[in-house]
């Protein structure tokens, strides 16, 4: 299913208790699943179902990047799915160190 | 996202993790998280729409900034320091709020504005330490406004720049990877926190999953004391503080603290003399440049320990020269120079720094936006050289003209800083009825090997040119700078004023 996404916006897993949100989307529509469903947006309408289908899970704190960069999800609740773009699973980014400075 | 989302990460991820504090008040992640709820239910009670604090540093400083995001409120904190006349002008900005004040502060107070409850810190701390801890019933959209910080006022009636939940996460997830730390990283906090940076830290730190502990206010004693007992890794300072804690550190037989492992400066500029002798006497501590602004969410661009190292040992001019620069942007954050109609300048040419990213806010309270297309015009004077580094030259509201010449204090505060008898110099413009302006320097003289206000005059006539040179120099024992090392230029300039016009004088 088509959806169209803002950076900020939160998406979440229907089928686990994974939640993303988005760093960067394109502008326009996206063809976007997790765990084989349509993400829910923003809210949660009910808890996610206690036993999830087993995917390939997601981490808390890693983001998911499609493969020409144009989307970009942060993880902020670990979940059960790598997010589904156009049938291509997104890639983990691998984090690029910076020296602290605060 | 929003600010409270950080700490939420952080609490699931990393619960029993050590936060904040030293000894019976300090708090692991979910503890911070537990509190910052208890303080968010606190402050809903009380209808605030603000959460101000007027305090030195203190575990309470976490807990505002979190309860206040959990209520849906602006963390909107005023310098302690500041005359109870200026003090009272910024309460009425903060209604309808709760102001939770340090000691001493009610009493200064007195009677605060209709709509503004006064908390003690103590009461504060003993709210966020009982009851049943509950999720907020709401939480802050991205675009709902974070921080309201009042800014120095070196000028006139502080602005409030206004921080937005997105400005603030943006930055902190662009530039800390979650839970990088490990369990024995510690920062050290000694900025206050209505500086932009005293908040950055917190949040960085608590996306990074690192102990933070504060210093109440800055003592460079303490701060090394406390640096040691703590075994800390990590801290930000301003320049004038780096100085004071390197004299600590050579008159004392104790080893320079093993533990300390990044050390990163903003503030203002850095001496050359004082970033060269720490990095001597510290070796293994990779040293940070980190330039920004409160508008732009703190740090923009970095100077990396690897800069420094490579500046350091070059005998190319171009990269020593770097050691005075600020690096080089973020990699989630654009810089452009640019002149007075706002076309970008090529490289070396001076001009306004302009600055373009998720973490910019360029926004004031009851302003209209100071962005042009997303880009803040930020005031600062800087160039860039060839590989993109950033100098920065001082404020463009501090240029000096003199006689239709646009002059920079910086560049000639640099020249006199490189003699070998002056240890600081503020140079400022002073009425002039010929030239409009003219170039007056206070200038601090080593007193093992002083100089003459001729000697001087001369050594800048030398480097740069006659109408750059000080027509009035005069010698002081101490600049006055404010306490996040911001030298107040409008002292230098009313301390001369003051005095018999034209004369120089030691």
């Amino acid at each position: 299913m088509a959806l169209r996404l803002k950076a900020g916006q939160r998406v979440l897993d229907g089928t686990s208790a994974g939640e993303f949100i988005v760093i960067r989307a394109p502008d326009a529509a996206v063809d976007i699943t997790i765990g084989a469903q349509a993400p829910l947006l923003d809210v949660r309408p009910q808890a996610p179902p206690a036993s999830a289908p087993s995917g390939q899970a997601v981490a808390i704190g890693k983001r998911y990047t499609s493969g020409d960069g144009s989307l970009e999800l942060l993880c902020v609740k670990p979940g059960a799915n790598l997010p589904v773009l156009g049938g291509s699973p997104l890639e983990l980014v691998q984090p690029k160190p910076l020296p602290a400075s605060d | 996202m929003n600010i409270g989302m950080l700490l939420d990460m952080a609490a699931s991820a990393a619960p029993d993790r050590m936060a904040t504090g030293t000894g019976p008040g300090r708090l692991t992640y979910a503890g911070l998280r537990d509190g910052a709820w208890r303080a968010g239910a606190f402050f809903r009670e009380r209808s605030a729409e603000y959460v101000s604090l007027i305090d030195v540093n203190s575990p309470a400083v976490p807990l505002a900034l979190f309860g206040a995001a959990a209520a849906g409120a602006a963390f909107a904190p005023i310098n302690y320091r500041l005359p109870d006349q200026r003090m009272a002008r910024l309460l009425e900005r903060v209604a309808p709020g709760v102001v939770i004040a340090g000691d001493g502060v009610a009493e200064r107070i007195g009677a605060p504005p209709p709509g503004v409850s006064l908390v003690s810190r103590t009461d504060f701390l003993a709210a966020c330490a009982t009851g049943v801890p509950s999720p907020p019933p709401a939480e802050p959209r991205p675009q709902d406004v974070a921080a309201l910080l009042f800014t120095s006022g070196t000028t006139g009636e502080p602005k409030g720049a206004v921080l937005r939940h997105q400005n603030l996460t943006s930055y902190v997830i662009s530039t800390v990877e979650f839970m990088a730390a490990s369990d024995a990283d510690c920062a050290l906090i000694s900025v206050p926190a209505y500086h932009i940076a005293g908040i950055s830290a917190v949040l960085s730190s608590t996306y990074s999953g690192r102990r933070v502990i504060q210093l109440p206010q800055f003592d460079e004693r303490e701060w090394v004391e406390l640096a040691r007992l703590e075994s800390v890794t990590q801290a930000m300072i301003v320049p004038t503080m780096l100085g004071l804690i390197l004299d600590v550190l050579e008159g004392s037989s104790a080893p320079h603290l093993p533990a300390l492992r990044t050390l990163s400066y903003g503030g203002g500029p850095m001496p050359l003399a004082v970033i060269e002798r720490a990095m001597r006497l510290l070796p293994h501590v990779g040293f940070v440049n980190a330039y920004g602004l409160t508008e732009t969410s703190s740090t923009v661009t970095v100077l990396t320990p690897q800069d420094h190292r490579d500046a350091w040992r070059s005998r190319d001019a171009t990269v020593r020269a770097r050691l005075s620069s600020v690096g080089r942007p973020l990699p989630s954050v654009e810089i452009s120079v640019r002149d007075d109609a706002g076309n970008p300048v090529p490289a070396g040419v001076r001009g306004e720094v302009w600055v373009h990213g998720g973490q910019v806010a360029g926004e004031y309270a009851g302003l209209p936006t100071a962005t042009s297309g997303g880009w803040f015009p930020t005031r600062d004077e800087g160039h860039l050289d060839n590989d993109g580094y950033l100098f920065i030259h001082g404020r463009l509201d501090d240029v000096i003209v003199r006689g239709g010449e646009n002059l920079s204090p910086g560049a000639i505060e640099d020249v006199l800083r490189s003699h070998p008898a002056v240890r600081d110099a503020a140079v400022v413009g002073l009425p002039d009825d010929r030239w409009g302006e003219r170039v007056a320097a206070m200038v601090v003289l080593d007193e093992a090997a002083p100089a003459s206000a001729e000697e001087l005059q001369a050594h800048v006539r030398a480097r740069l040119r006659s109408t750059m040179t000080p027509a009035l120099i005069s010698f002081t024992g101490q600049l006055p700078y404010n306490e996040t090392g911001k030298l107040l230029r409008r002292v230098v300039r009313s301390i001369f004023l003051a005095d018999e016009p034209g004369e120089t004088h030691e």
